[in-house]
């Protein structure tokens, strides 16, 4: 895994600027939570790690290299979609095979691999099965199977559980935290359920308006906003503190 | 003994014709809101049922009637003479021969031209997009004689692109020229045909999940590999249709012909049959041919796509 950086980035379309100034850094192994609300410019942000977005101005980083201008397909990025973003065409072991695939991993350790994800997130009975036939919480598993198979640099989420049942995505949270803690993840994680930041993230982002606010851990968010956006938005619908990660 | 009884197809059948009458009269009479419905579907659909029984199946029925016809200008007796001249003269072999490659190859190239455009068009945004997209949509507007014309103002002893490939060749326009050739008319066809398939991939295109390119992307696909394993799967469908679109009207082309007449095809020899001697029932065979052959390469092709050409 590798430390992300964000230096003064911003991103223009026209006369709107939907990333201004962002600077961050997303240590070895740390889930940061990028939390606002829509069009506050996280998603931008996250798609420009990525790679599919070139800041208008500013630099991203993974470790010490410079990867601004690194297409996304060489940037080994995991990335996690709201919508699944699923290969309809595959099997549910073929998703998650892809990215090994496209490395030239052989056919039986790809498989091999793939399997020990499915089974690590436990749909591994479902592997041969068509993506479009599982429940969504599943299809957001294998999307979380298919991200971590090419053990990627970092792991990019965007509202990866929005779209799901209270009640799934309550254990869903617990599972793919748990998960994420266990295998060290240097992740980026957008949402704009302040609940899931606090619960998920080790630190949180507060965005309003394409800028940073406040980078804090939940509790330093919850406990002493910086500015009164975030004191509004995050001390809005507050999780069952005993719960949040700190 | 209820299994036995609805086996055989006498009971089967009175079965079948007291639901076609409960159909009939629910829709004359409707009571439940399902009535209401298929009466709604058979008020909308009326008017086009109502054509196709006068222009399209009497018409169709006629020349049927009129290639069997045991005399010329009389529908009279039974003849299958047309038939058997269609079939067994070399002649004709060649015509449809023609027909073939030349609609396959316009139906191939135009799609191998389509795809890249509709790619362009719809995953890209581009400078001057409106104007692009009028430019790739015109020529269907354009009928095929134009088109023919135009390639011949291109392509022809004084076309334009003729002389400057003459001008940087230093060779004589004539031997350059291909619009009154095999070459022209292909390229006529195409013309008319890339617009037609790219009208339709747009459309497909137009559905792809942009989020499914991303993730193959992120995942170490290049461009060419993501469109191979993953947006070529999602487009297929209106590849096929599209195919299909330019194969079948590469066929009905008569206009282009009229102009270029260098290749003789199915739609040019219909109307060389009428028109020398009034061979009205090798005519008629000829268009029932066409009909069946078509009707047979839209059905069979549509089982490979759900895209929009219809039958």
């Amino acid at each position: 895994m590798a430390r992300i950086t964000l230096d003064s980035v911003r991103k223009r379309y026209g006369e709107t600027m939907a990333v201004d100034g962002v600077s961050l850094t997303v240590d070895d192994g740390e889930i940061v939570g990028m939390l606002g609300p829509s069009g506050c410019g996280k998603t931008t942000t996250l798609r420009t790690v990525a790679g599919f977005e070139t800041p208008t101005a500013g630099t991203v980083s993974f470790d010490e290299r410079d990867v601004t201008h690194v297409p996304p397909e060489n940037r080994n990025v995991g990335l996690v979609f709201q919508e699944y973003a699923l290969f309809d065409n595959m099997t549910v072991r073929g998703n998650v095979a892809f990215g090994l695939k496209m490395r030239g991993v052989g056919k039986s350790e790809r498989r091999a691999r793939a399997d020990e994800l499915l089974d690590m997130l436990g749909i591994g009975e479902m592997a041969d099965r068509d993506p479009t036939t599982l429940s969504g919480g599943q299809q957001q598993r294998v999307g979380l199977a298919r991200a971590l198979a090419i053990e990627p640099s970092v792991l990019l989420l965007d509202e990866p559980m929005t779209g799901l049942d209270a009640k799934l995505k309550a254990r869903l949270r617990d599972e793919v935290g748990d998960l994420l803690t266990e295998l060290d993840v240097t992740g980026l994680y957008v949402t704009h359920d302040q609940e899931e930041a606090m619960l998920m993230c080790d630190r949180i982002a507060v965005m309003n308006e394409g800028r940073i606010e406040q980078v804090g851990t939940p509790r330093e968010v919850y406990e002493s906003p910086a500015t009164e956006f975030v004191s509004e938005f995050v001390a809005l619908d507050a999780p069952d503190l005993p719960f949040v990660r700190w | 003994m209820l299994g036995e009884y609805t086996d055989r197809p006498g009971p089967r059948l009175r079965a079948s014709a007291v639901r076609v009458v409960a159909v009939f009269g629910s829709v004359l009479n409707p009571v439940t809101e399902r009535d209401r419905r298929r009466r709604r579907v058979v008020a909308l659909c009326a008017p086009f049922a109502i054509l196709v029984a006068i222009a399209g199946a009497y018409p169709l029925l006629e020349v049927v009637r009129i290639s069997v016809s045991a005399e010329q200008y009389r529908s009279v007796g039974f003849s299958l003479a047309a038939y058997e001249t269609l079939f067994t003269d070399p002649y004709y072999r060649e015509v449809a021969f023609n027909s073939l490659w030349l609609a396959g190859g316009t139906a191939l190239a135009s799609v191998g031209v389509a795809v890249p455009v509709a790619h362009a068009l719809e995953k890209y945004d581009l400078p001057g997009e409106d104007v692009l997209v009028t430019l790739v949509s015109f020529p269907i507007s354009l009928p095929g004689i134009v088109a023919a014309f135009m390639i011949l103002v291109l392509l022809g002893n004084n076309g334009l692109v003729t002389n400057l490939f003459a001008m940087l060749t230093g060779r004589a326009a004539t031997d350059l020229a291909i619009a009154v050739s095999a070459s022209g008319l292909f390229v006529a066809f195409c013309y008319s045909m890339i617009p037609r398939a790219t009208l339709i991939l747009r459309g497909t295109y137009s559905e792809v999940d942009h989020a499914a390119e991303e993730a193959a992307q992120s995942l170490g696909a290049t461009p060419w590999q993501t469109f191979r394993h993953v947006t070529f799967p999602q487009i297929r469908p209106g590849i096929t249709g599209a195919l299909i679109l330019t194969f079948r009207t590469g066929l009905a082309i008569f206009g282009t012909l009229i102009v270029i007449q260098t290749v003789l095809v199915w739609t040019l020899q219909i109307s060389r049959e009428l028109a020398t001697g009034y061979n009205i029932q090798v005519a008629g065979a000829m268009a029932t041919v066409y009909f069946l052959f078509t009707f047979a390469f839209t059905a069979f092709g549509l089982r490979y796509t759900d895209a929009e050409v219809g039958l």
